[in-house]
């Protein structure tokens, strides 16, 4: 695990991620180590600077490096994060566990492989840190959505990504694993196809 | 910590010592006050706030006592049960404490025993602080009327200084009409019908510290004086002084009784020392600490509310993050300033 406490991140989050520590810690609360993906990890990694509205969540980390899964995210979590909200003029939702929040979600079909060794993570007090996605599950993660939602923001992610043909191979056979239903793979060679790189499609 | 912290600290406390000794002056304790006090002082609530709040100041809270043995049997203890219980004082254990002294001092032990708490095995702690909230160090000799709910102090020695109520002037109303007409809920429904064209029975329940069913029960009993009248109107009734009768003690300089509904608004002054003085709220970062400030507010706003000094906290919703500090500060100056005018 990597730490990378100089890391600012979009918006006011740094804000709300330092006022949620401080929240957790008079609620008595224990330390959370949260997991996050999505538009806030590109922006605190450097990877791509875009507007975002929400922290997203995909897993939990005890304090022994093991992944846990984040829904129903704790309770006392819960309640800071209304707080923190309430206190910043943010949404009710800026803190969720959406792209893990059940069965259909990424944590209980399978993260990528060694996901937990690639985080990035900012301490933001005593009582809370956050690990960001590496580029590298980033890139699993947005093509999956990419193919799952036809393109949109996803596929505008993916491309700024700048993913090498071997990284996309990898997320396309993950993919491919993570989402066996009938319809996934026609669309994940149709939009390897229209990604430019359709040479790949027989190798996943 | 933070020193602005510390002085807003500071000053919400020497305001609050203020306002408590300029009333408790204004019924007889012994002691010399820069202002006076004008308005309708209510002893049940005053006392709830004082044993709180007078921790930080020991001689004030043993001239309390003083005045409470001279005085007590003007206490209305059912009202200050109502009253605790209603708003949720925080004064339990020194209420029983005082209880347990004013049981052996007055003429009516079984009075005082009713606001006695169950003894709990709760940690000792000191009674008494100095303002910097360092604790004052406890002698060897306990007063075991405190020792038994956990509070330390010294002996108890009374100095006899504190004087009968006055029988003039508005701080002393509420005592004088229980000298007169008994210490019953009567009296404050005379003050409250003194100080409003017209009262409600249920805006006066909640105002008075008794219950609705008193509270209909007594106006209806006093409407048979003819000197309470009464009002019908859409299935309610609203009760009226006669004009004139009663004048010449209820409104002496003919302006409407000053009457300040002082319960809610004691008990959310009561809050705000608390919170600000909680361990867990110091050393706070200057965006966690505007985040409690913030949830302080939230529950005070309601009782100011209920006293009629809603408005008087801003809405925090209209201030981010740590802009909000400063203006519960500016706030909580303001009331405080204007309650000490």
């Amino acid at each position: 695990m990597r730490p990378l406490n100089d890391i600012k991140l979009p918006g006011n989050f740094e804000e709300a991620l330092h006022l949620l520590n401080g929240r957790l810690a008079l609620d008595g609360a224990p330390r959370y180590n949260l997991v996050v993906c999505g538009g806030t990890a590109l922006n605190a990694t450097g990877l791509i600077s875009r507007t975002t509205r929400n922290v997203d969540i995909v897993a939990l980390m005890d304090d022994s490096e093991v992944l846990l899964d984040p829904a129903p995210l704790p309770q006392p979590l819960v309640d800071a994060a209304l707080v923190v909200a309430e206190d910043l003029g943010l949404s009710k939702d800026w803190l969720n566990n959406g792209p893990s929040s059940g069965d259909g979600g990424l944590f209980r079909l399978g993260l990528p492989g060694g996901i937990e060794k690639r985080l990035v993570w900012k301490s933001c007090g005593e009582n809370l840190r956050v690990g960001f996605i590496h580029r590298f599950d980033q890139i699993h993660f947005k093509l999956y959505a990419a193919v799952d939602q036809s393109g949109g923001y996803h596929a505008d992610d993916l491309h700024m990504l700048a993913p090498t043909e071997n990284e996309l191979l990898e997320a396309a056979r993950w993919a491919k694993t993570h989402d066996p239903s009938e319809g996934f793979l026609p669309g994940l060679k149709w939009f390897l196809g229209e990604f430019g790189y359709g040479h790949l499609v027989p190798r996943i | 910590m933070d020193t602005s912290f510390l002085e807003f600290r500071a000053f919400i406390l020497d305001h609050l010592l203020d306002l408590i000794w300029r009333q408790w002056c204004a019924l007889g304790v012994s002691g010399q006050t820069t202002k006076e006090e004008h308005r309708v002082v209510d002893p049940e609530a005053l006392l709830l706030l004082s044993l709180t709040i007078c921790r930080y100041d020991a001689r004030l809270f043993d001239e309390i006592l003083d005045w409470l043995v001279a005085n007590g049997a003007f206490l209305n203890v059912q009202r200050l049960r109502n009253l605790k219980k209603r708003f949720d004082f925080q004064s339990q254990a020194q209420l029983s404490a005082i209880s347990e002294l004013l049981m052996e001092k007055s003429n009516d032990p079984l009075k005082w025993k009713r606001l006695t708490a169950p003894r709990s095995p709760r940690n000792p702690e000191p009674l008494f602080f100095l303002k910097s909230g360092k604790p004052i160090p406890i002698p060897d000799e306990n007063a075991p009327e405190f020792s038994v709910y956990g509070l330390l102090r010294g002996p108890i020695k009374l100095r006899g200084h504190a004087r009968p109520f006055s029988t003039k002037g508005m701080p002393s109303l509420l005592l004088r009409l229980r000298a007169l007409l008994g210490v019953n809920a009567r009296c404050e429904l005379l003050c409250l019908l003194a100080a409003a064209e017209e009262i409600h029975p249920s805006d006066v329940a909640r105002q008075a510290g008794y219950s609705s069913r008193t509270v209909q029960n007594t106006l209806a009993e006093m409407a048979r004086s003819g000197i309470v009248q009464v009002r019908s109107g859409n299935r309610e009734k609203w009760y009226c002084l006669q004009s004139g009768v009663l004048d010449h003690l209820l409104k002496p300089e003919g302006s409407p009784t000053p009457w300040v509904n002082w319960a809610p608004l004691f008990r959310a002054l009561e809050m705000l020392w608390i919170g600000v003085i909680d361990p867990k709220r110091q050393n706070l970062d200057p965006l966690t600490r505007s985040s409690e400030l913030r949830r302080l507010g939230k529950e005070m706003r309601p009782l100011l509310a209920e006293a009629g000094l809603g408005r008087q906290l801003e809405d925090d919703r209209s201030f981010r993050g740590v802009e909000y500090s400063a203006v519960f500060i500016r706030n909580i100056k303001d009331i405080l300033s204007q309650l000490n005018q």
